[in-house]
């Protein structure tokens, strides 16, 4: 194959722009050496079609202007995972001039995997050798001149955290760019297959334009292994039956000739061929001593201390998002629910600009961002846990249990969260990797009782129940806790069947997390629960509000988000009046049920609606209102509702981002379903025993 | 070398058996607050207030385990070092927590001003709590266990 | 000859037969849990995900310290393999 040098054209600003990507395995330090030539200013979004992220950031190095992509971490280039096919088609479709291979010289071979992968793939590639220093703690040390000289590129030894080989890393990037290098064979899959690849790499090459635009050699060595992906882009060609035809009989005649599965055969040649080399380079070798990793996992696993400490952890996590954040979250509350608010109420405004923004947006906005402080900091101490390593032993502590529970360990995290804060929790399921289970934590995670519910049930419970009030709070965490159980094993058992595909989980060494990467992760997940959730609330408190100050009738008036009276004319009285039939069994008048439209957007929005519907002067007069409207048992049956009916709009809109509008939906419904079921239940059986 | 060892141990166990003794009192805070009415609470031990707060007290419990955890296996071995290191390394993180939790209750208080409220706060009830006062025991013990693991990882 | 899941912990195995689908056992291979291949077992508490160390299967022999098994390892990178996983990789106990 012709090599070709690709000159780009010098932009007049003297700067030559080009593209890298970073491909490597998980856990390498491939955002640690992002951050360090983008500064962490990085755009994300999504690969086109998928859920899968996309990160990109700008760089200067030297005469460059250069664009980097941060492609998903993965382990091989197979058309099996859908990040590894993301990486795989990123490169094809995007042409980076250069794809710096982050390998982990504390994990030698399995690094390499990937490199010969990308090789074969033709792939430009400069190598940058990373953690060498955790490399020469365990006894070891590569020789990466060696490495260069049979790889063919140039390998470049870092530390990345140190700052260490970043220099040198650059300037292989100047040094390296956008001359296409012939690709040579890497792997030699022994002289049978060889052959039979030979034959359909001809067959390949009399295509120009397939040949032109990926490697033959790659594209038949793919063929023989099955790959659907691969088949898809060679139909596409005119040859396409005769080499699909060839590809068929080569694969019968060697699977028949080696006893063995072409694809096991090819996968085992490549990582043979990784530890040849590995082989070659690796120097030194001592006795490996006992390692502070190896101490602390000595009791992050142990059978007795193992789970103790992971939910010592998670108070830790909670005390620290709670209460640490409290201030911050009390001045935002200050700053909407009284500076703000009182600035516009005493403007010189027209009252329903006034209305509009006070009770409209203001309200709306700040119901949000009152959250945010608490979501900051769960979010940076998580990112805490997880860069110090400790994740991946809480996920394996918990495993058994979750399995007895139709979950899978990683589901632990989202679902302790979700006491906090559904939000977070749901967005905290990416981490799983087999759908059904993240499809099930997600869908259930709604039933873990969030902070918001907290004011509805103190309400109700210091109403009816004072003595008992703190076993009834309780009591609806229970139930929540007991729902989400029941529901993820049916789940499991009806609609996501399927065994669960396991996991294989790297426990990488602890490790000093690194302050910035934490504070830009950080930032990152808190940036998208911000725009995500506040752009829907906003909408729908501006809904809501118009929905009361209009009725059938006309416009009311915004003396209605003060008057219950008037209330009741609005849309929102008319809708509470058309649910006051489905819930006259409960015995809700519709006044409640309208709280509850209301609590759709935030569920403490459903305390601070009761008291305006029922004309309560303040959320302490409430207590005593109620009490006329309810019995304890309607009361408890309420509260159930509440707890169980619809994920609050910003849930939604995260399950929605995470899993799609489908089971968004699908998380509505049933849990509308089972909210009033389990109302109706509480109440029925209230009845049965005698209670009133 | 070792009397100091011998010292070292004791204090250990004392340490352990404290955070299991305050742990244990706020759970039973807790069970007697939130499911009987008429049961008294412990609200001050030796001079330390007593909260009920479960998950402290789960968090009181691990760490106290870990450290008697530690005389079971040994101080001398791998393992009773590795059990010390993450015990006391819990306390202390207690300790910075509770320490951040009084900062920002001083906060809110401040914030609180602004709406004009005049909130009442006793500083010295969040302070002298088990996760401060043993946390600072803690700390000491994180110290010895650092150079122990000095000794055996070679670092 | 014994599925992963069930060998015990603190000894070294070596991989005989790996009886995973093709995305498994690819994913296994990536991380060098191939046929012949040497595992150390560092957790195994009865059924439950399962800790192993690939240990090279090539020279260079030395010991760890937290164990007395004469371990072919140049790394402390450890692998947790979920229950099912473990139950697919088969095994040779070695002394």
């Amino acid at each position: 194959m012709p090599s070709t040098n690709i000159k780009k054209q010098e932009q007049p600003t003297g700067y030559k722009k080009i593209r890298i990507a970073l491909a490597g395995n998980p856990n390498v330090g491939k955002s640690v050496i992002f951050n360090e030539l983008t500064g962490g200013r990085a755009w994300v979004g999504n690969w086109p079609g998928t859920t899968v992220e996309k990160k990109v950031g700008k760089a200067k190095i030297g005469k460059y202007e250069v664009e980097v992509l941060d492609l998903p971490g993965i382990y091989s280039l197979t058309a099996y995972s859908l990040d590894e096919l993301v990486a795989r088609n990123g490169i094809v479709e995007e042409k980076p001039d250069i794809v710096i291979d982050i390998a982990n010289a504390a994990n030698f071979e399995r690094s390499l995997y990937l490199t010969i992968s990308l090789l074969e793939m033709g792939t430009n590639i400069v190598v940058a050798l990373n953690m060498i220093d955790l490399a020469e703690a365990q006894g070891y040390k590569i020789d990466a001149e060696k490495l260069s000289k049979l790889l063919g590129v140039s390998v470049i030894p870092t530390i990345a955290i140190k700052g260490y080989g970043l220099d040198k890393l650059k300037e292989a990037i100047t040094k390296t760019p956008q001359i296409k290098r012939v690709p040579r064979k890497i792997v030699d899959y022994g002289d049978l297959v060889e052959t039979e690849i030979q034959k359909i790499e001809n067959l390949i090459k009399k295509d120009l334009e397939l040949s032109a635009k990926y490697f033959p050699r790659w594209l038949a060595i793919k063929l023989l292994e099955k790959d659907k992906d691969v088949e898809e882009k060679i139909k596409s060609s005119p040859l396409a039956d005769e080499i699909l035809k060839q590809t068929q009989k080569s694969r019968e005649i060697l699977e028949k000739k080696l006893q063995k599965d072409m694809e096991e055969y090819i996968a085992e040649k490549r990582y043979e061929t990784a530890l040849e080399i590995a082989k070659k380079c690796l120097k030194t070798v001592k006795i490996r001593p006992t390692t502070l990793t190896d101490m602390i996992d000595f009791v992050t696993t142990h059978k007795v201390f193992g789970i103790p400490i992971m939910l010592t952890m998670l108070y830790i996590a909670f005390k620290f998002a709670f209460d640490v954040a409290a201030p911050l979250c009390d001045l935002i509350n200050w700053f909407f629910g009284t500076f703000l608010y009182d600035l516009i109420v005493n403007s010189t405004l027209p009252p329903i600009v006034k209305s509009f923004l006070g009770d409209g947006i203001v309200a709306g906005v700040g119901s949000i961002l009152v959250f945010l402080p608490n979501i900051v900091f769960l979010f940076l101490f998580l990112a805490f846990l997880e860069d110090v390593g400790y994740m991946a032993r809480a996920a394996f502590v918990v495993d058994k249990i979750m399995h007895k529970l139709g979950l899978t360990g990683k589901s632990i995290i989202p679902m302790i969260l979700g006491f906090g804060c559904n939000v977070p929790a749901i967005m905290a399921t990416r981490a799983i990797e087999d759908e059904n289970d993240r499809k099930v934590t997600a869908l259930v995670n709604p039933l873990m009782s969030c902070s918001a519910r907290l004011p509805v049930y103190l309400i109700f419970a210091g109403a009816f129940f004072a003595a008992y009030k703190g076993t009834v709070v309780l009591s609806m965490y229970v139930l929540g806790l007991i729902l989400a159980i029941a529901m993820a094993l049916l789940f499991r058992k009806t609609l996501f069947k399927g065994p669960s595909a396991g996991f294989v989980m790297e426990l990488p060494p602890y490790m000093m997390p690194i302050i910035k990467n934490m504070l830009i992760k950080t930032w990152e997940r808190s940036k998208r629960f911000l725009f995500k959730a506040g752009t829907i609330i906003l909408i729908a408190a501006i809904l809501i509000w118009i929905l009361s100050i209009t009725g059938p009738s006309g416009y009311i008036g915004i003396e209605a988000l003060e008057d219950p009276y008037l209330l009741e004319k609005s849309w929102i009285g008319a809708l509470g009046h058309f649910l006051e039939k489905a819930f006259s069994p409960m015995g809700w008048d519709w006044r409640a049920a309208a709280a509850l439209f209301f609590g759709f957007v935030a569920k403490e929005v459903v305390v601070a609606a009761m008291a305006m519907l029922y004309g309560a002067s303040g959320e302490e007069t409430l207590p005593s209102i109620l009490t006329g409207i309810f019995t304890p048992l309607t009361a408890y049956a309420y509260m159930a509702f509440v707890l169980i009916y619809v994920p609050c709009l910003a849930t939604l809109a995260s399950i929605r981002s995470e899993l799609g509008m489908k089971y968004a939906l699908f998380a509505l419904i049933y849990e509308i379903l089972l909210a009033y079921f389990v109302a109706l239940g509480i109440v029925f059986i209230g009845h049965v025993l005698g209670v009133s | 070398m070792r009397g100091k060892a011998l010292i070292i141990s004791v204090a250990t166990g004392i340490l352990g058996i404290l955070y299991f003794i305050y742990a244990g009192m706020m759970l039973y805070n807790w069970i007697a607050g939130t499911f009987i009415q008429e049961a008294g609470s412990v609200n001050n031990v030796l001079g330390l207030f007593v909260p009920s707060d479960p998950g402290c007290a789960v968090a009181l419990i691990t760490i106290g385990m870990l450290l008697l955890g530690s005389l079971y296996y040994g101080l001398n071995n791998v393992k009773g070092v590795s059990c010390i290191f993450l015990g006391s390394l819990l306390g202390t993180a207690m300790l910075i927590i509770q320490f951040l939790v009084v900062l920002a209750n001083m906060a809110s208080i401040e914030v609180s001003f602004l709406s004009g409220e005049i909130v009442e706060y006793t500083v010295v009830e969040d302070v002298l709590r088990p996760e401060i006062t043993l946390g600072i025991g803690s700390i000491m013990v994180l110290f010895f266990s650092a150079l122990k693991i000095r000794q055996i990882t070679g670092k | 000859m014994i599925p992963l899941a069930f060998a015990h912990e603190g000894t070294q195995v070596k991989v005989v037969k790996i009886n995973a689908g093709k995305g498994l056992s690819r994913r296994l291979t990536e991380l060098g849990i191939i046929p012949g291949a040497i595992l150390k077992i560092v957790k195994a508490q009865g059924p439950g995900p399962v800790i192993i160390e690939v240990c090279n299967s090539k020279e260079a022999s030395f010991l760890c310290n937290s164990c007395t098994l004469k371990c072919n390892t140049a790394y402390g990178w450890r692998i947790v393999l979920s229950f099912g996983m473990a139950m697919k990789v088969l095994v040779q106990e070695l002394m």
